[in-house]
């Protein structure tokens, strides 16, 4: 069951097409003439505004809690190549 | 072994790969040492268990053997990565974790609070934030999994990830924006849950009814 609210329409663009195109609006990539349409909905629209903020904000979190892994295997795989295997 | 001792700063990626083909383990090394954390991370990431040093050491060793093929025109992060995922799949190739049918971004969205998000979001720590943001990671499909790895752990840009998962550019963007939204809605899913387990009155037993 889709939200009806989606279909709404602010400054001429609905929301559905502003979720369709956040992430390359988030990543700067939206070709200048549609971010110009956008950013005058989302002035306008509290619920694509709030999810945008709520998507980069998500984003930001998991790049900054990247894990590490750690364990050098170095050597075990010079071990393995070093076995007769030739690249 | 001359380049084994160098700093990961040196020599360029495609010139330790052409040693290497040439027979060089120390350069060899050099690349490992360099590749080795993101390579496990990624594969982590992508398998879902942090137990992958066997599929670590046989992406490196793939590596090696394929070093001569390394054209040095895309990053080496990339090449690695499209090796290691091979490696992977050989693997898993029986295993069918997608669900049936896919939800629509929509749906997603939905999920992830698209119209209901509150204007005061609940407060978390750091670490109990990171630790659900990586248990929605281990919950996302192998494919959507893989596209957050490449492009928001390893800042791999856009015609690498695409290229690093064999995917045309538009198909790789489609795929990271349902993963982005997924990611959130899986998120808030598990926050939900926890939510609901520390709200929950306790259990008790014997006492007057």
């Amino acid at each position: 069951m889709i939200n009806t609210a989606l279909e709404t329409i602010v400054a001429g663009v609905r929301c559905r097409e502003v979720l369709a195109d956040l992430s390359e609006y988030l990543d700067g990539t939206l070709p200048s003439s549609r971010v110009e349409a956008l950013q005058a909905h989302l002035a306008g629209c509290d619920n694509c505004a709030g999810f945008g903020g709520h998507i980069a904000d998500t984003l930001a979190a998991l790049r900054q809690n990247d894990a590490p892994f750690a364990r050098d295997l170095t050597t075990l795989v010079l071990a393995r190549i070093g076995g007769g295997l030739s690249p | 072994m001359p380049d084994a001792d160098r700093p990961v700063e040196g020599p360029s990626d495609a010139a330790l790969l052409a040693a290497s083909a040439a027979g060089g383990t120390g350069a060899f090394a050099v690349f490992m040492r360099r590749h080795q954390a993101p390579v496990t991370r990624y594969l982590a990431l992508f398998t879902g268990t942090p137990d992958v040093d066997d599929a670590v050491q046989d992406t490196f060793v793939a590596a090696w053997r394929a070093a001569a093929g390394f054209r040095g025109d895309s990053s080496a992060r990339g090449w690695l990565y499209a090796i290691a995922r091979h490696a992977v799949h050989r693997q898993q190739r029986r295993r069918v974790d997608e669900p049936a049918q896919l939800e629509s971004i929509e749906e997603l969205a939905e999920r992830a609070g698209w119209g209901s998000l509150p204007a005061n979001p609940a407060t978390t720590t750091e670490e109990d934030r990171a630790e659900l943001l990586h248990r929605a990671l281990a919950l996302l499909p192998i494919e959507e999994r893989a596209v957050l790895t490449l492009r928001e752990l390893d800042g791999l840009s856009g015609e690498e990830t695409a290229a690093a998962m064999h995917l045309s550019l538009a198909a790789m963007k489609s795929r990271l924006h349902r993963a982005r939204i997924h990611l959130a809605a899986l998120t808030r899913q598990l926050a939900a849950d926890e939510q609901r387990e520390t709200s929950r009155p306790r259990a008790r037993i014997g006492g007057t009814p």
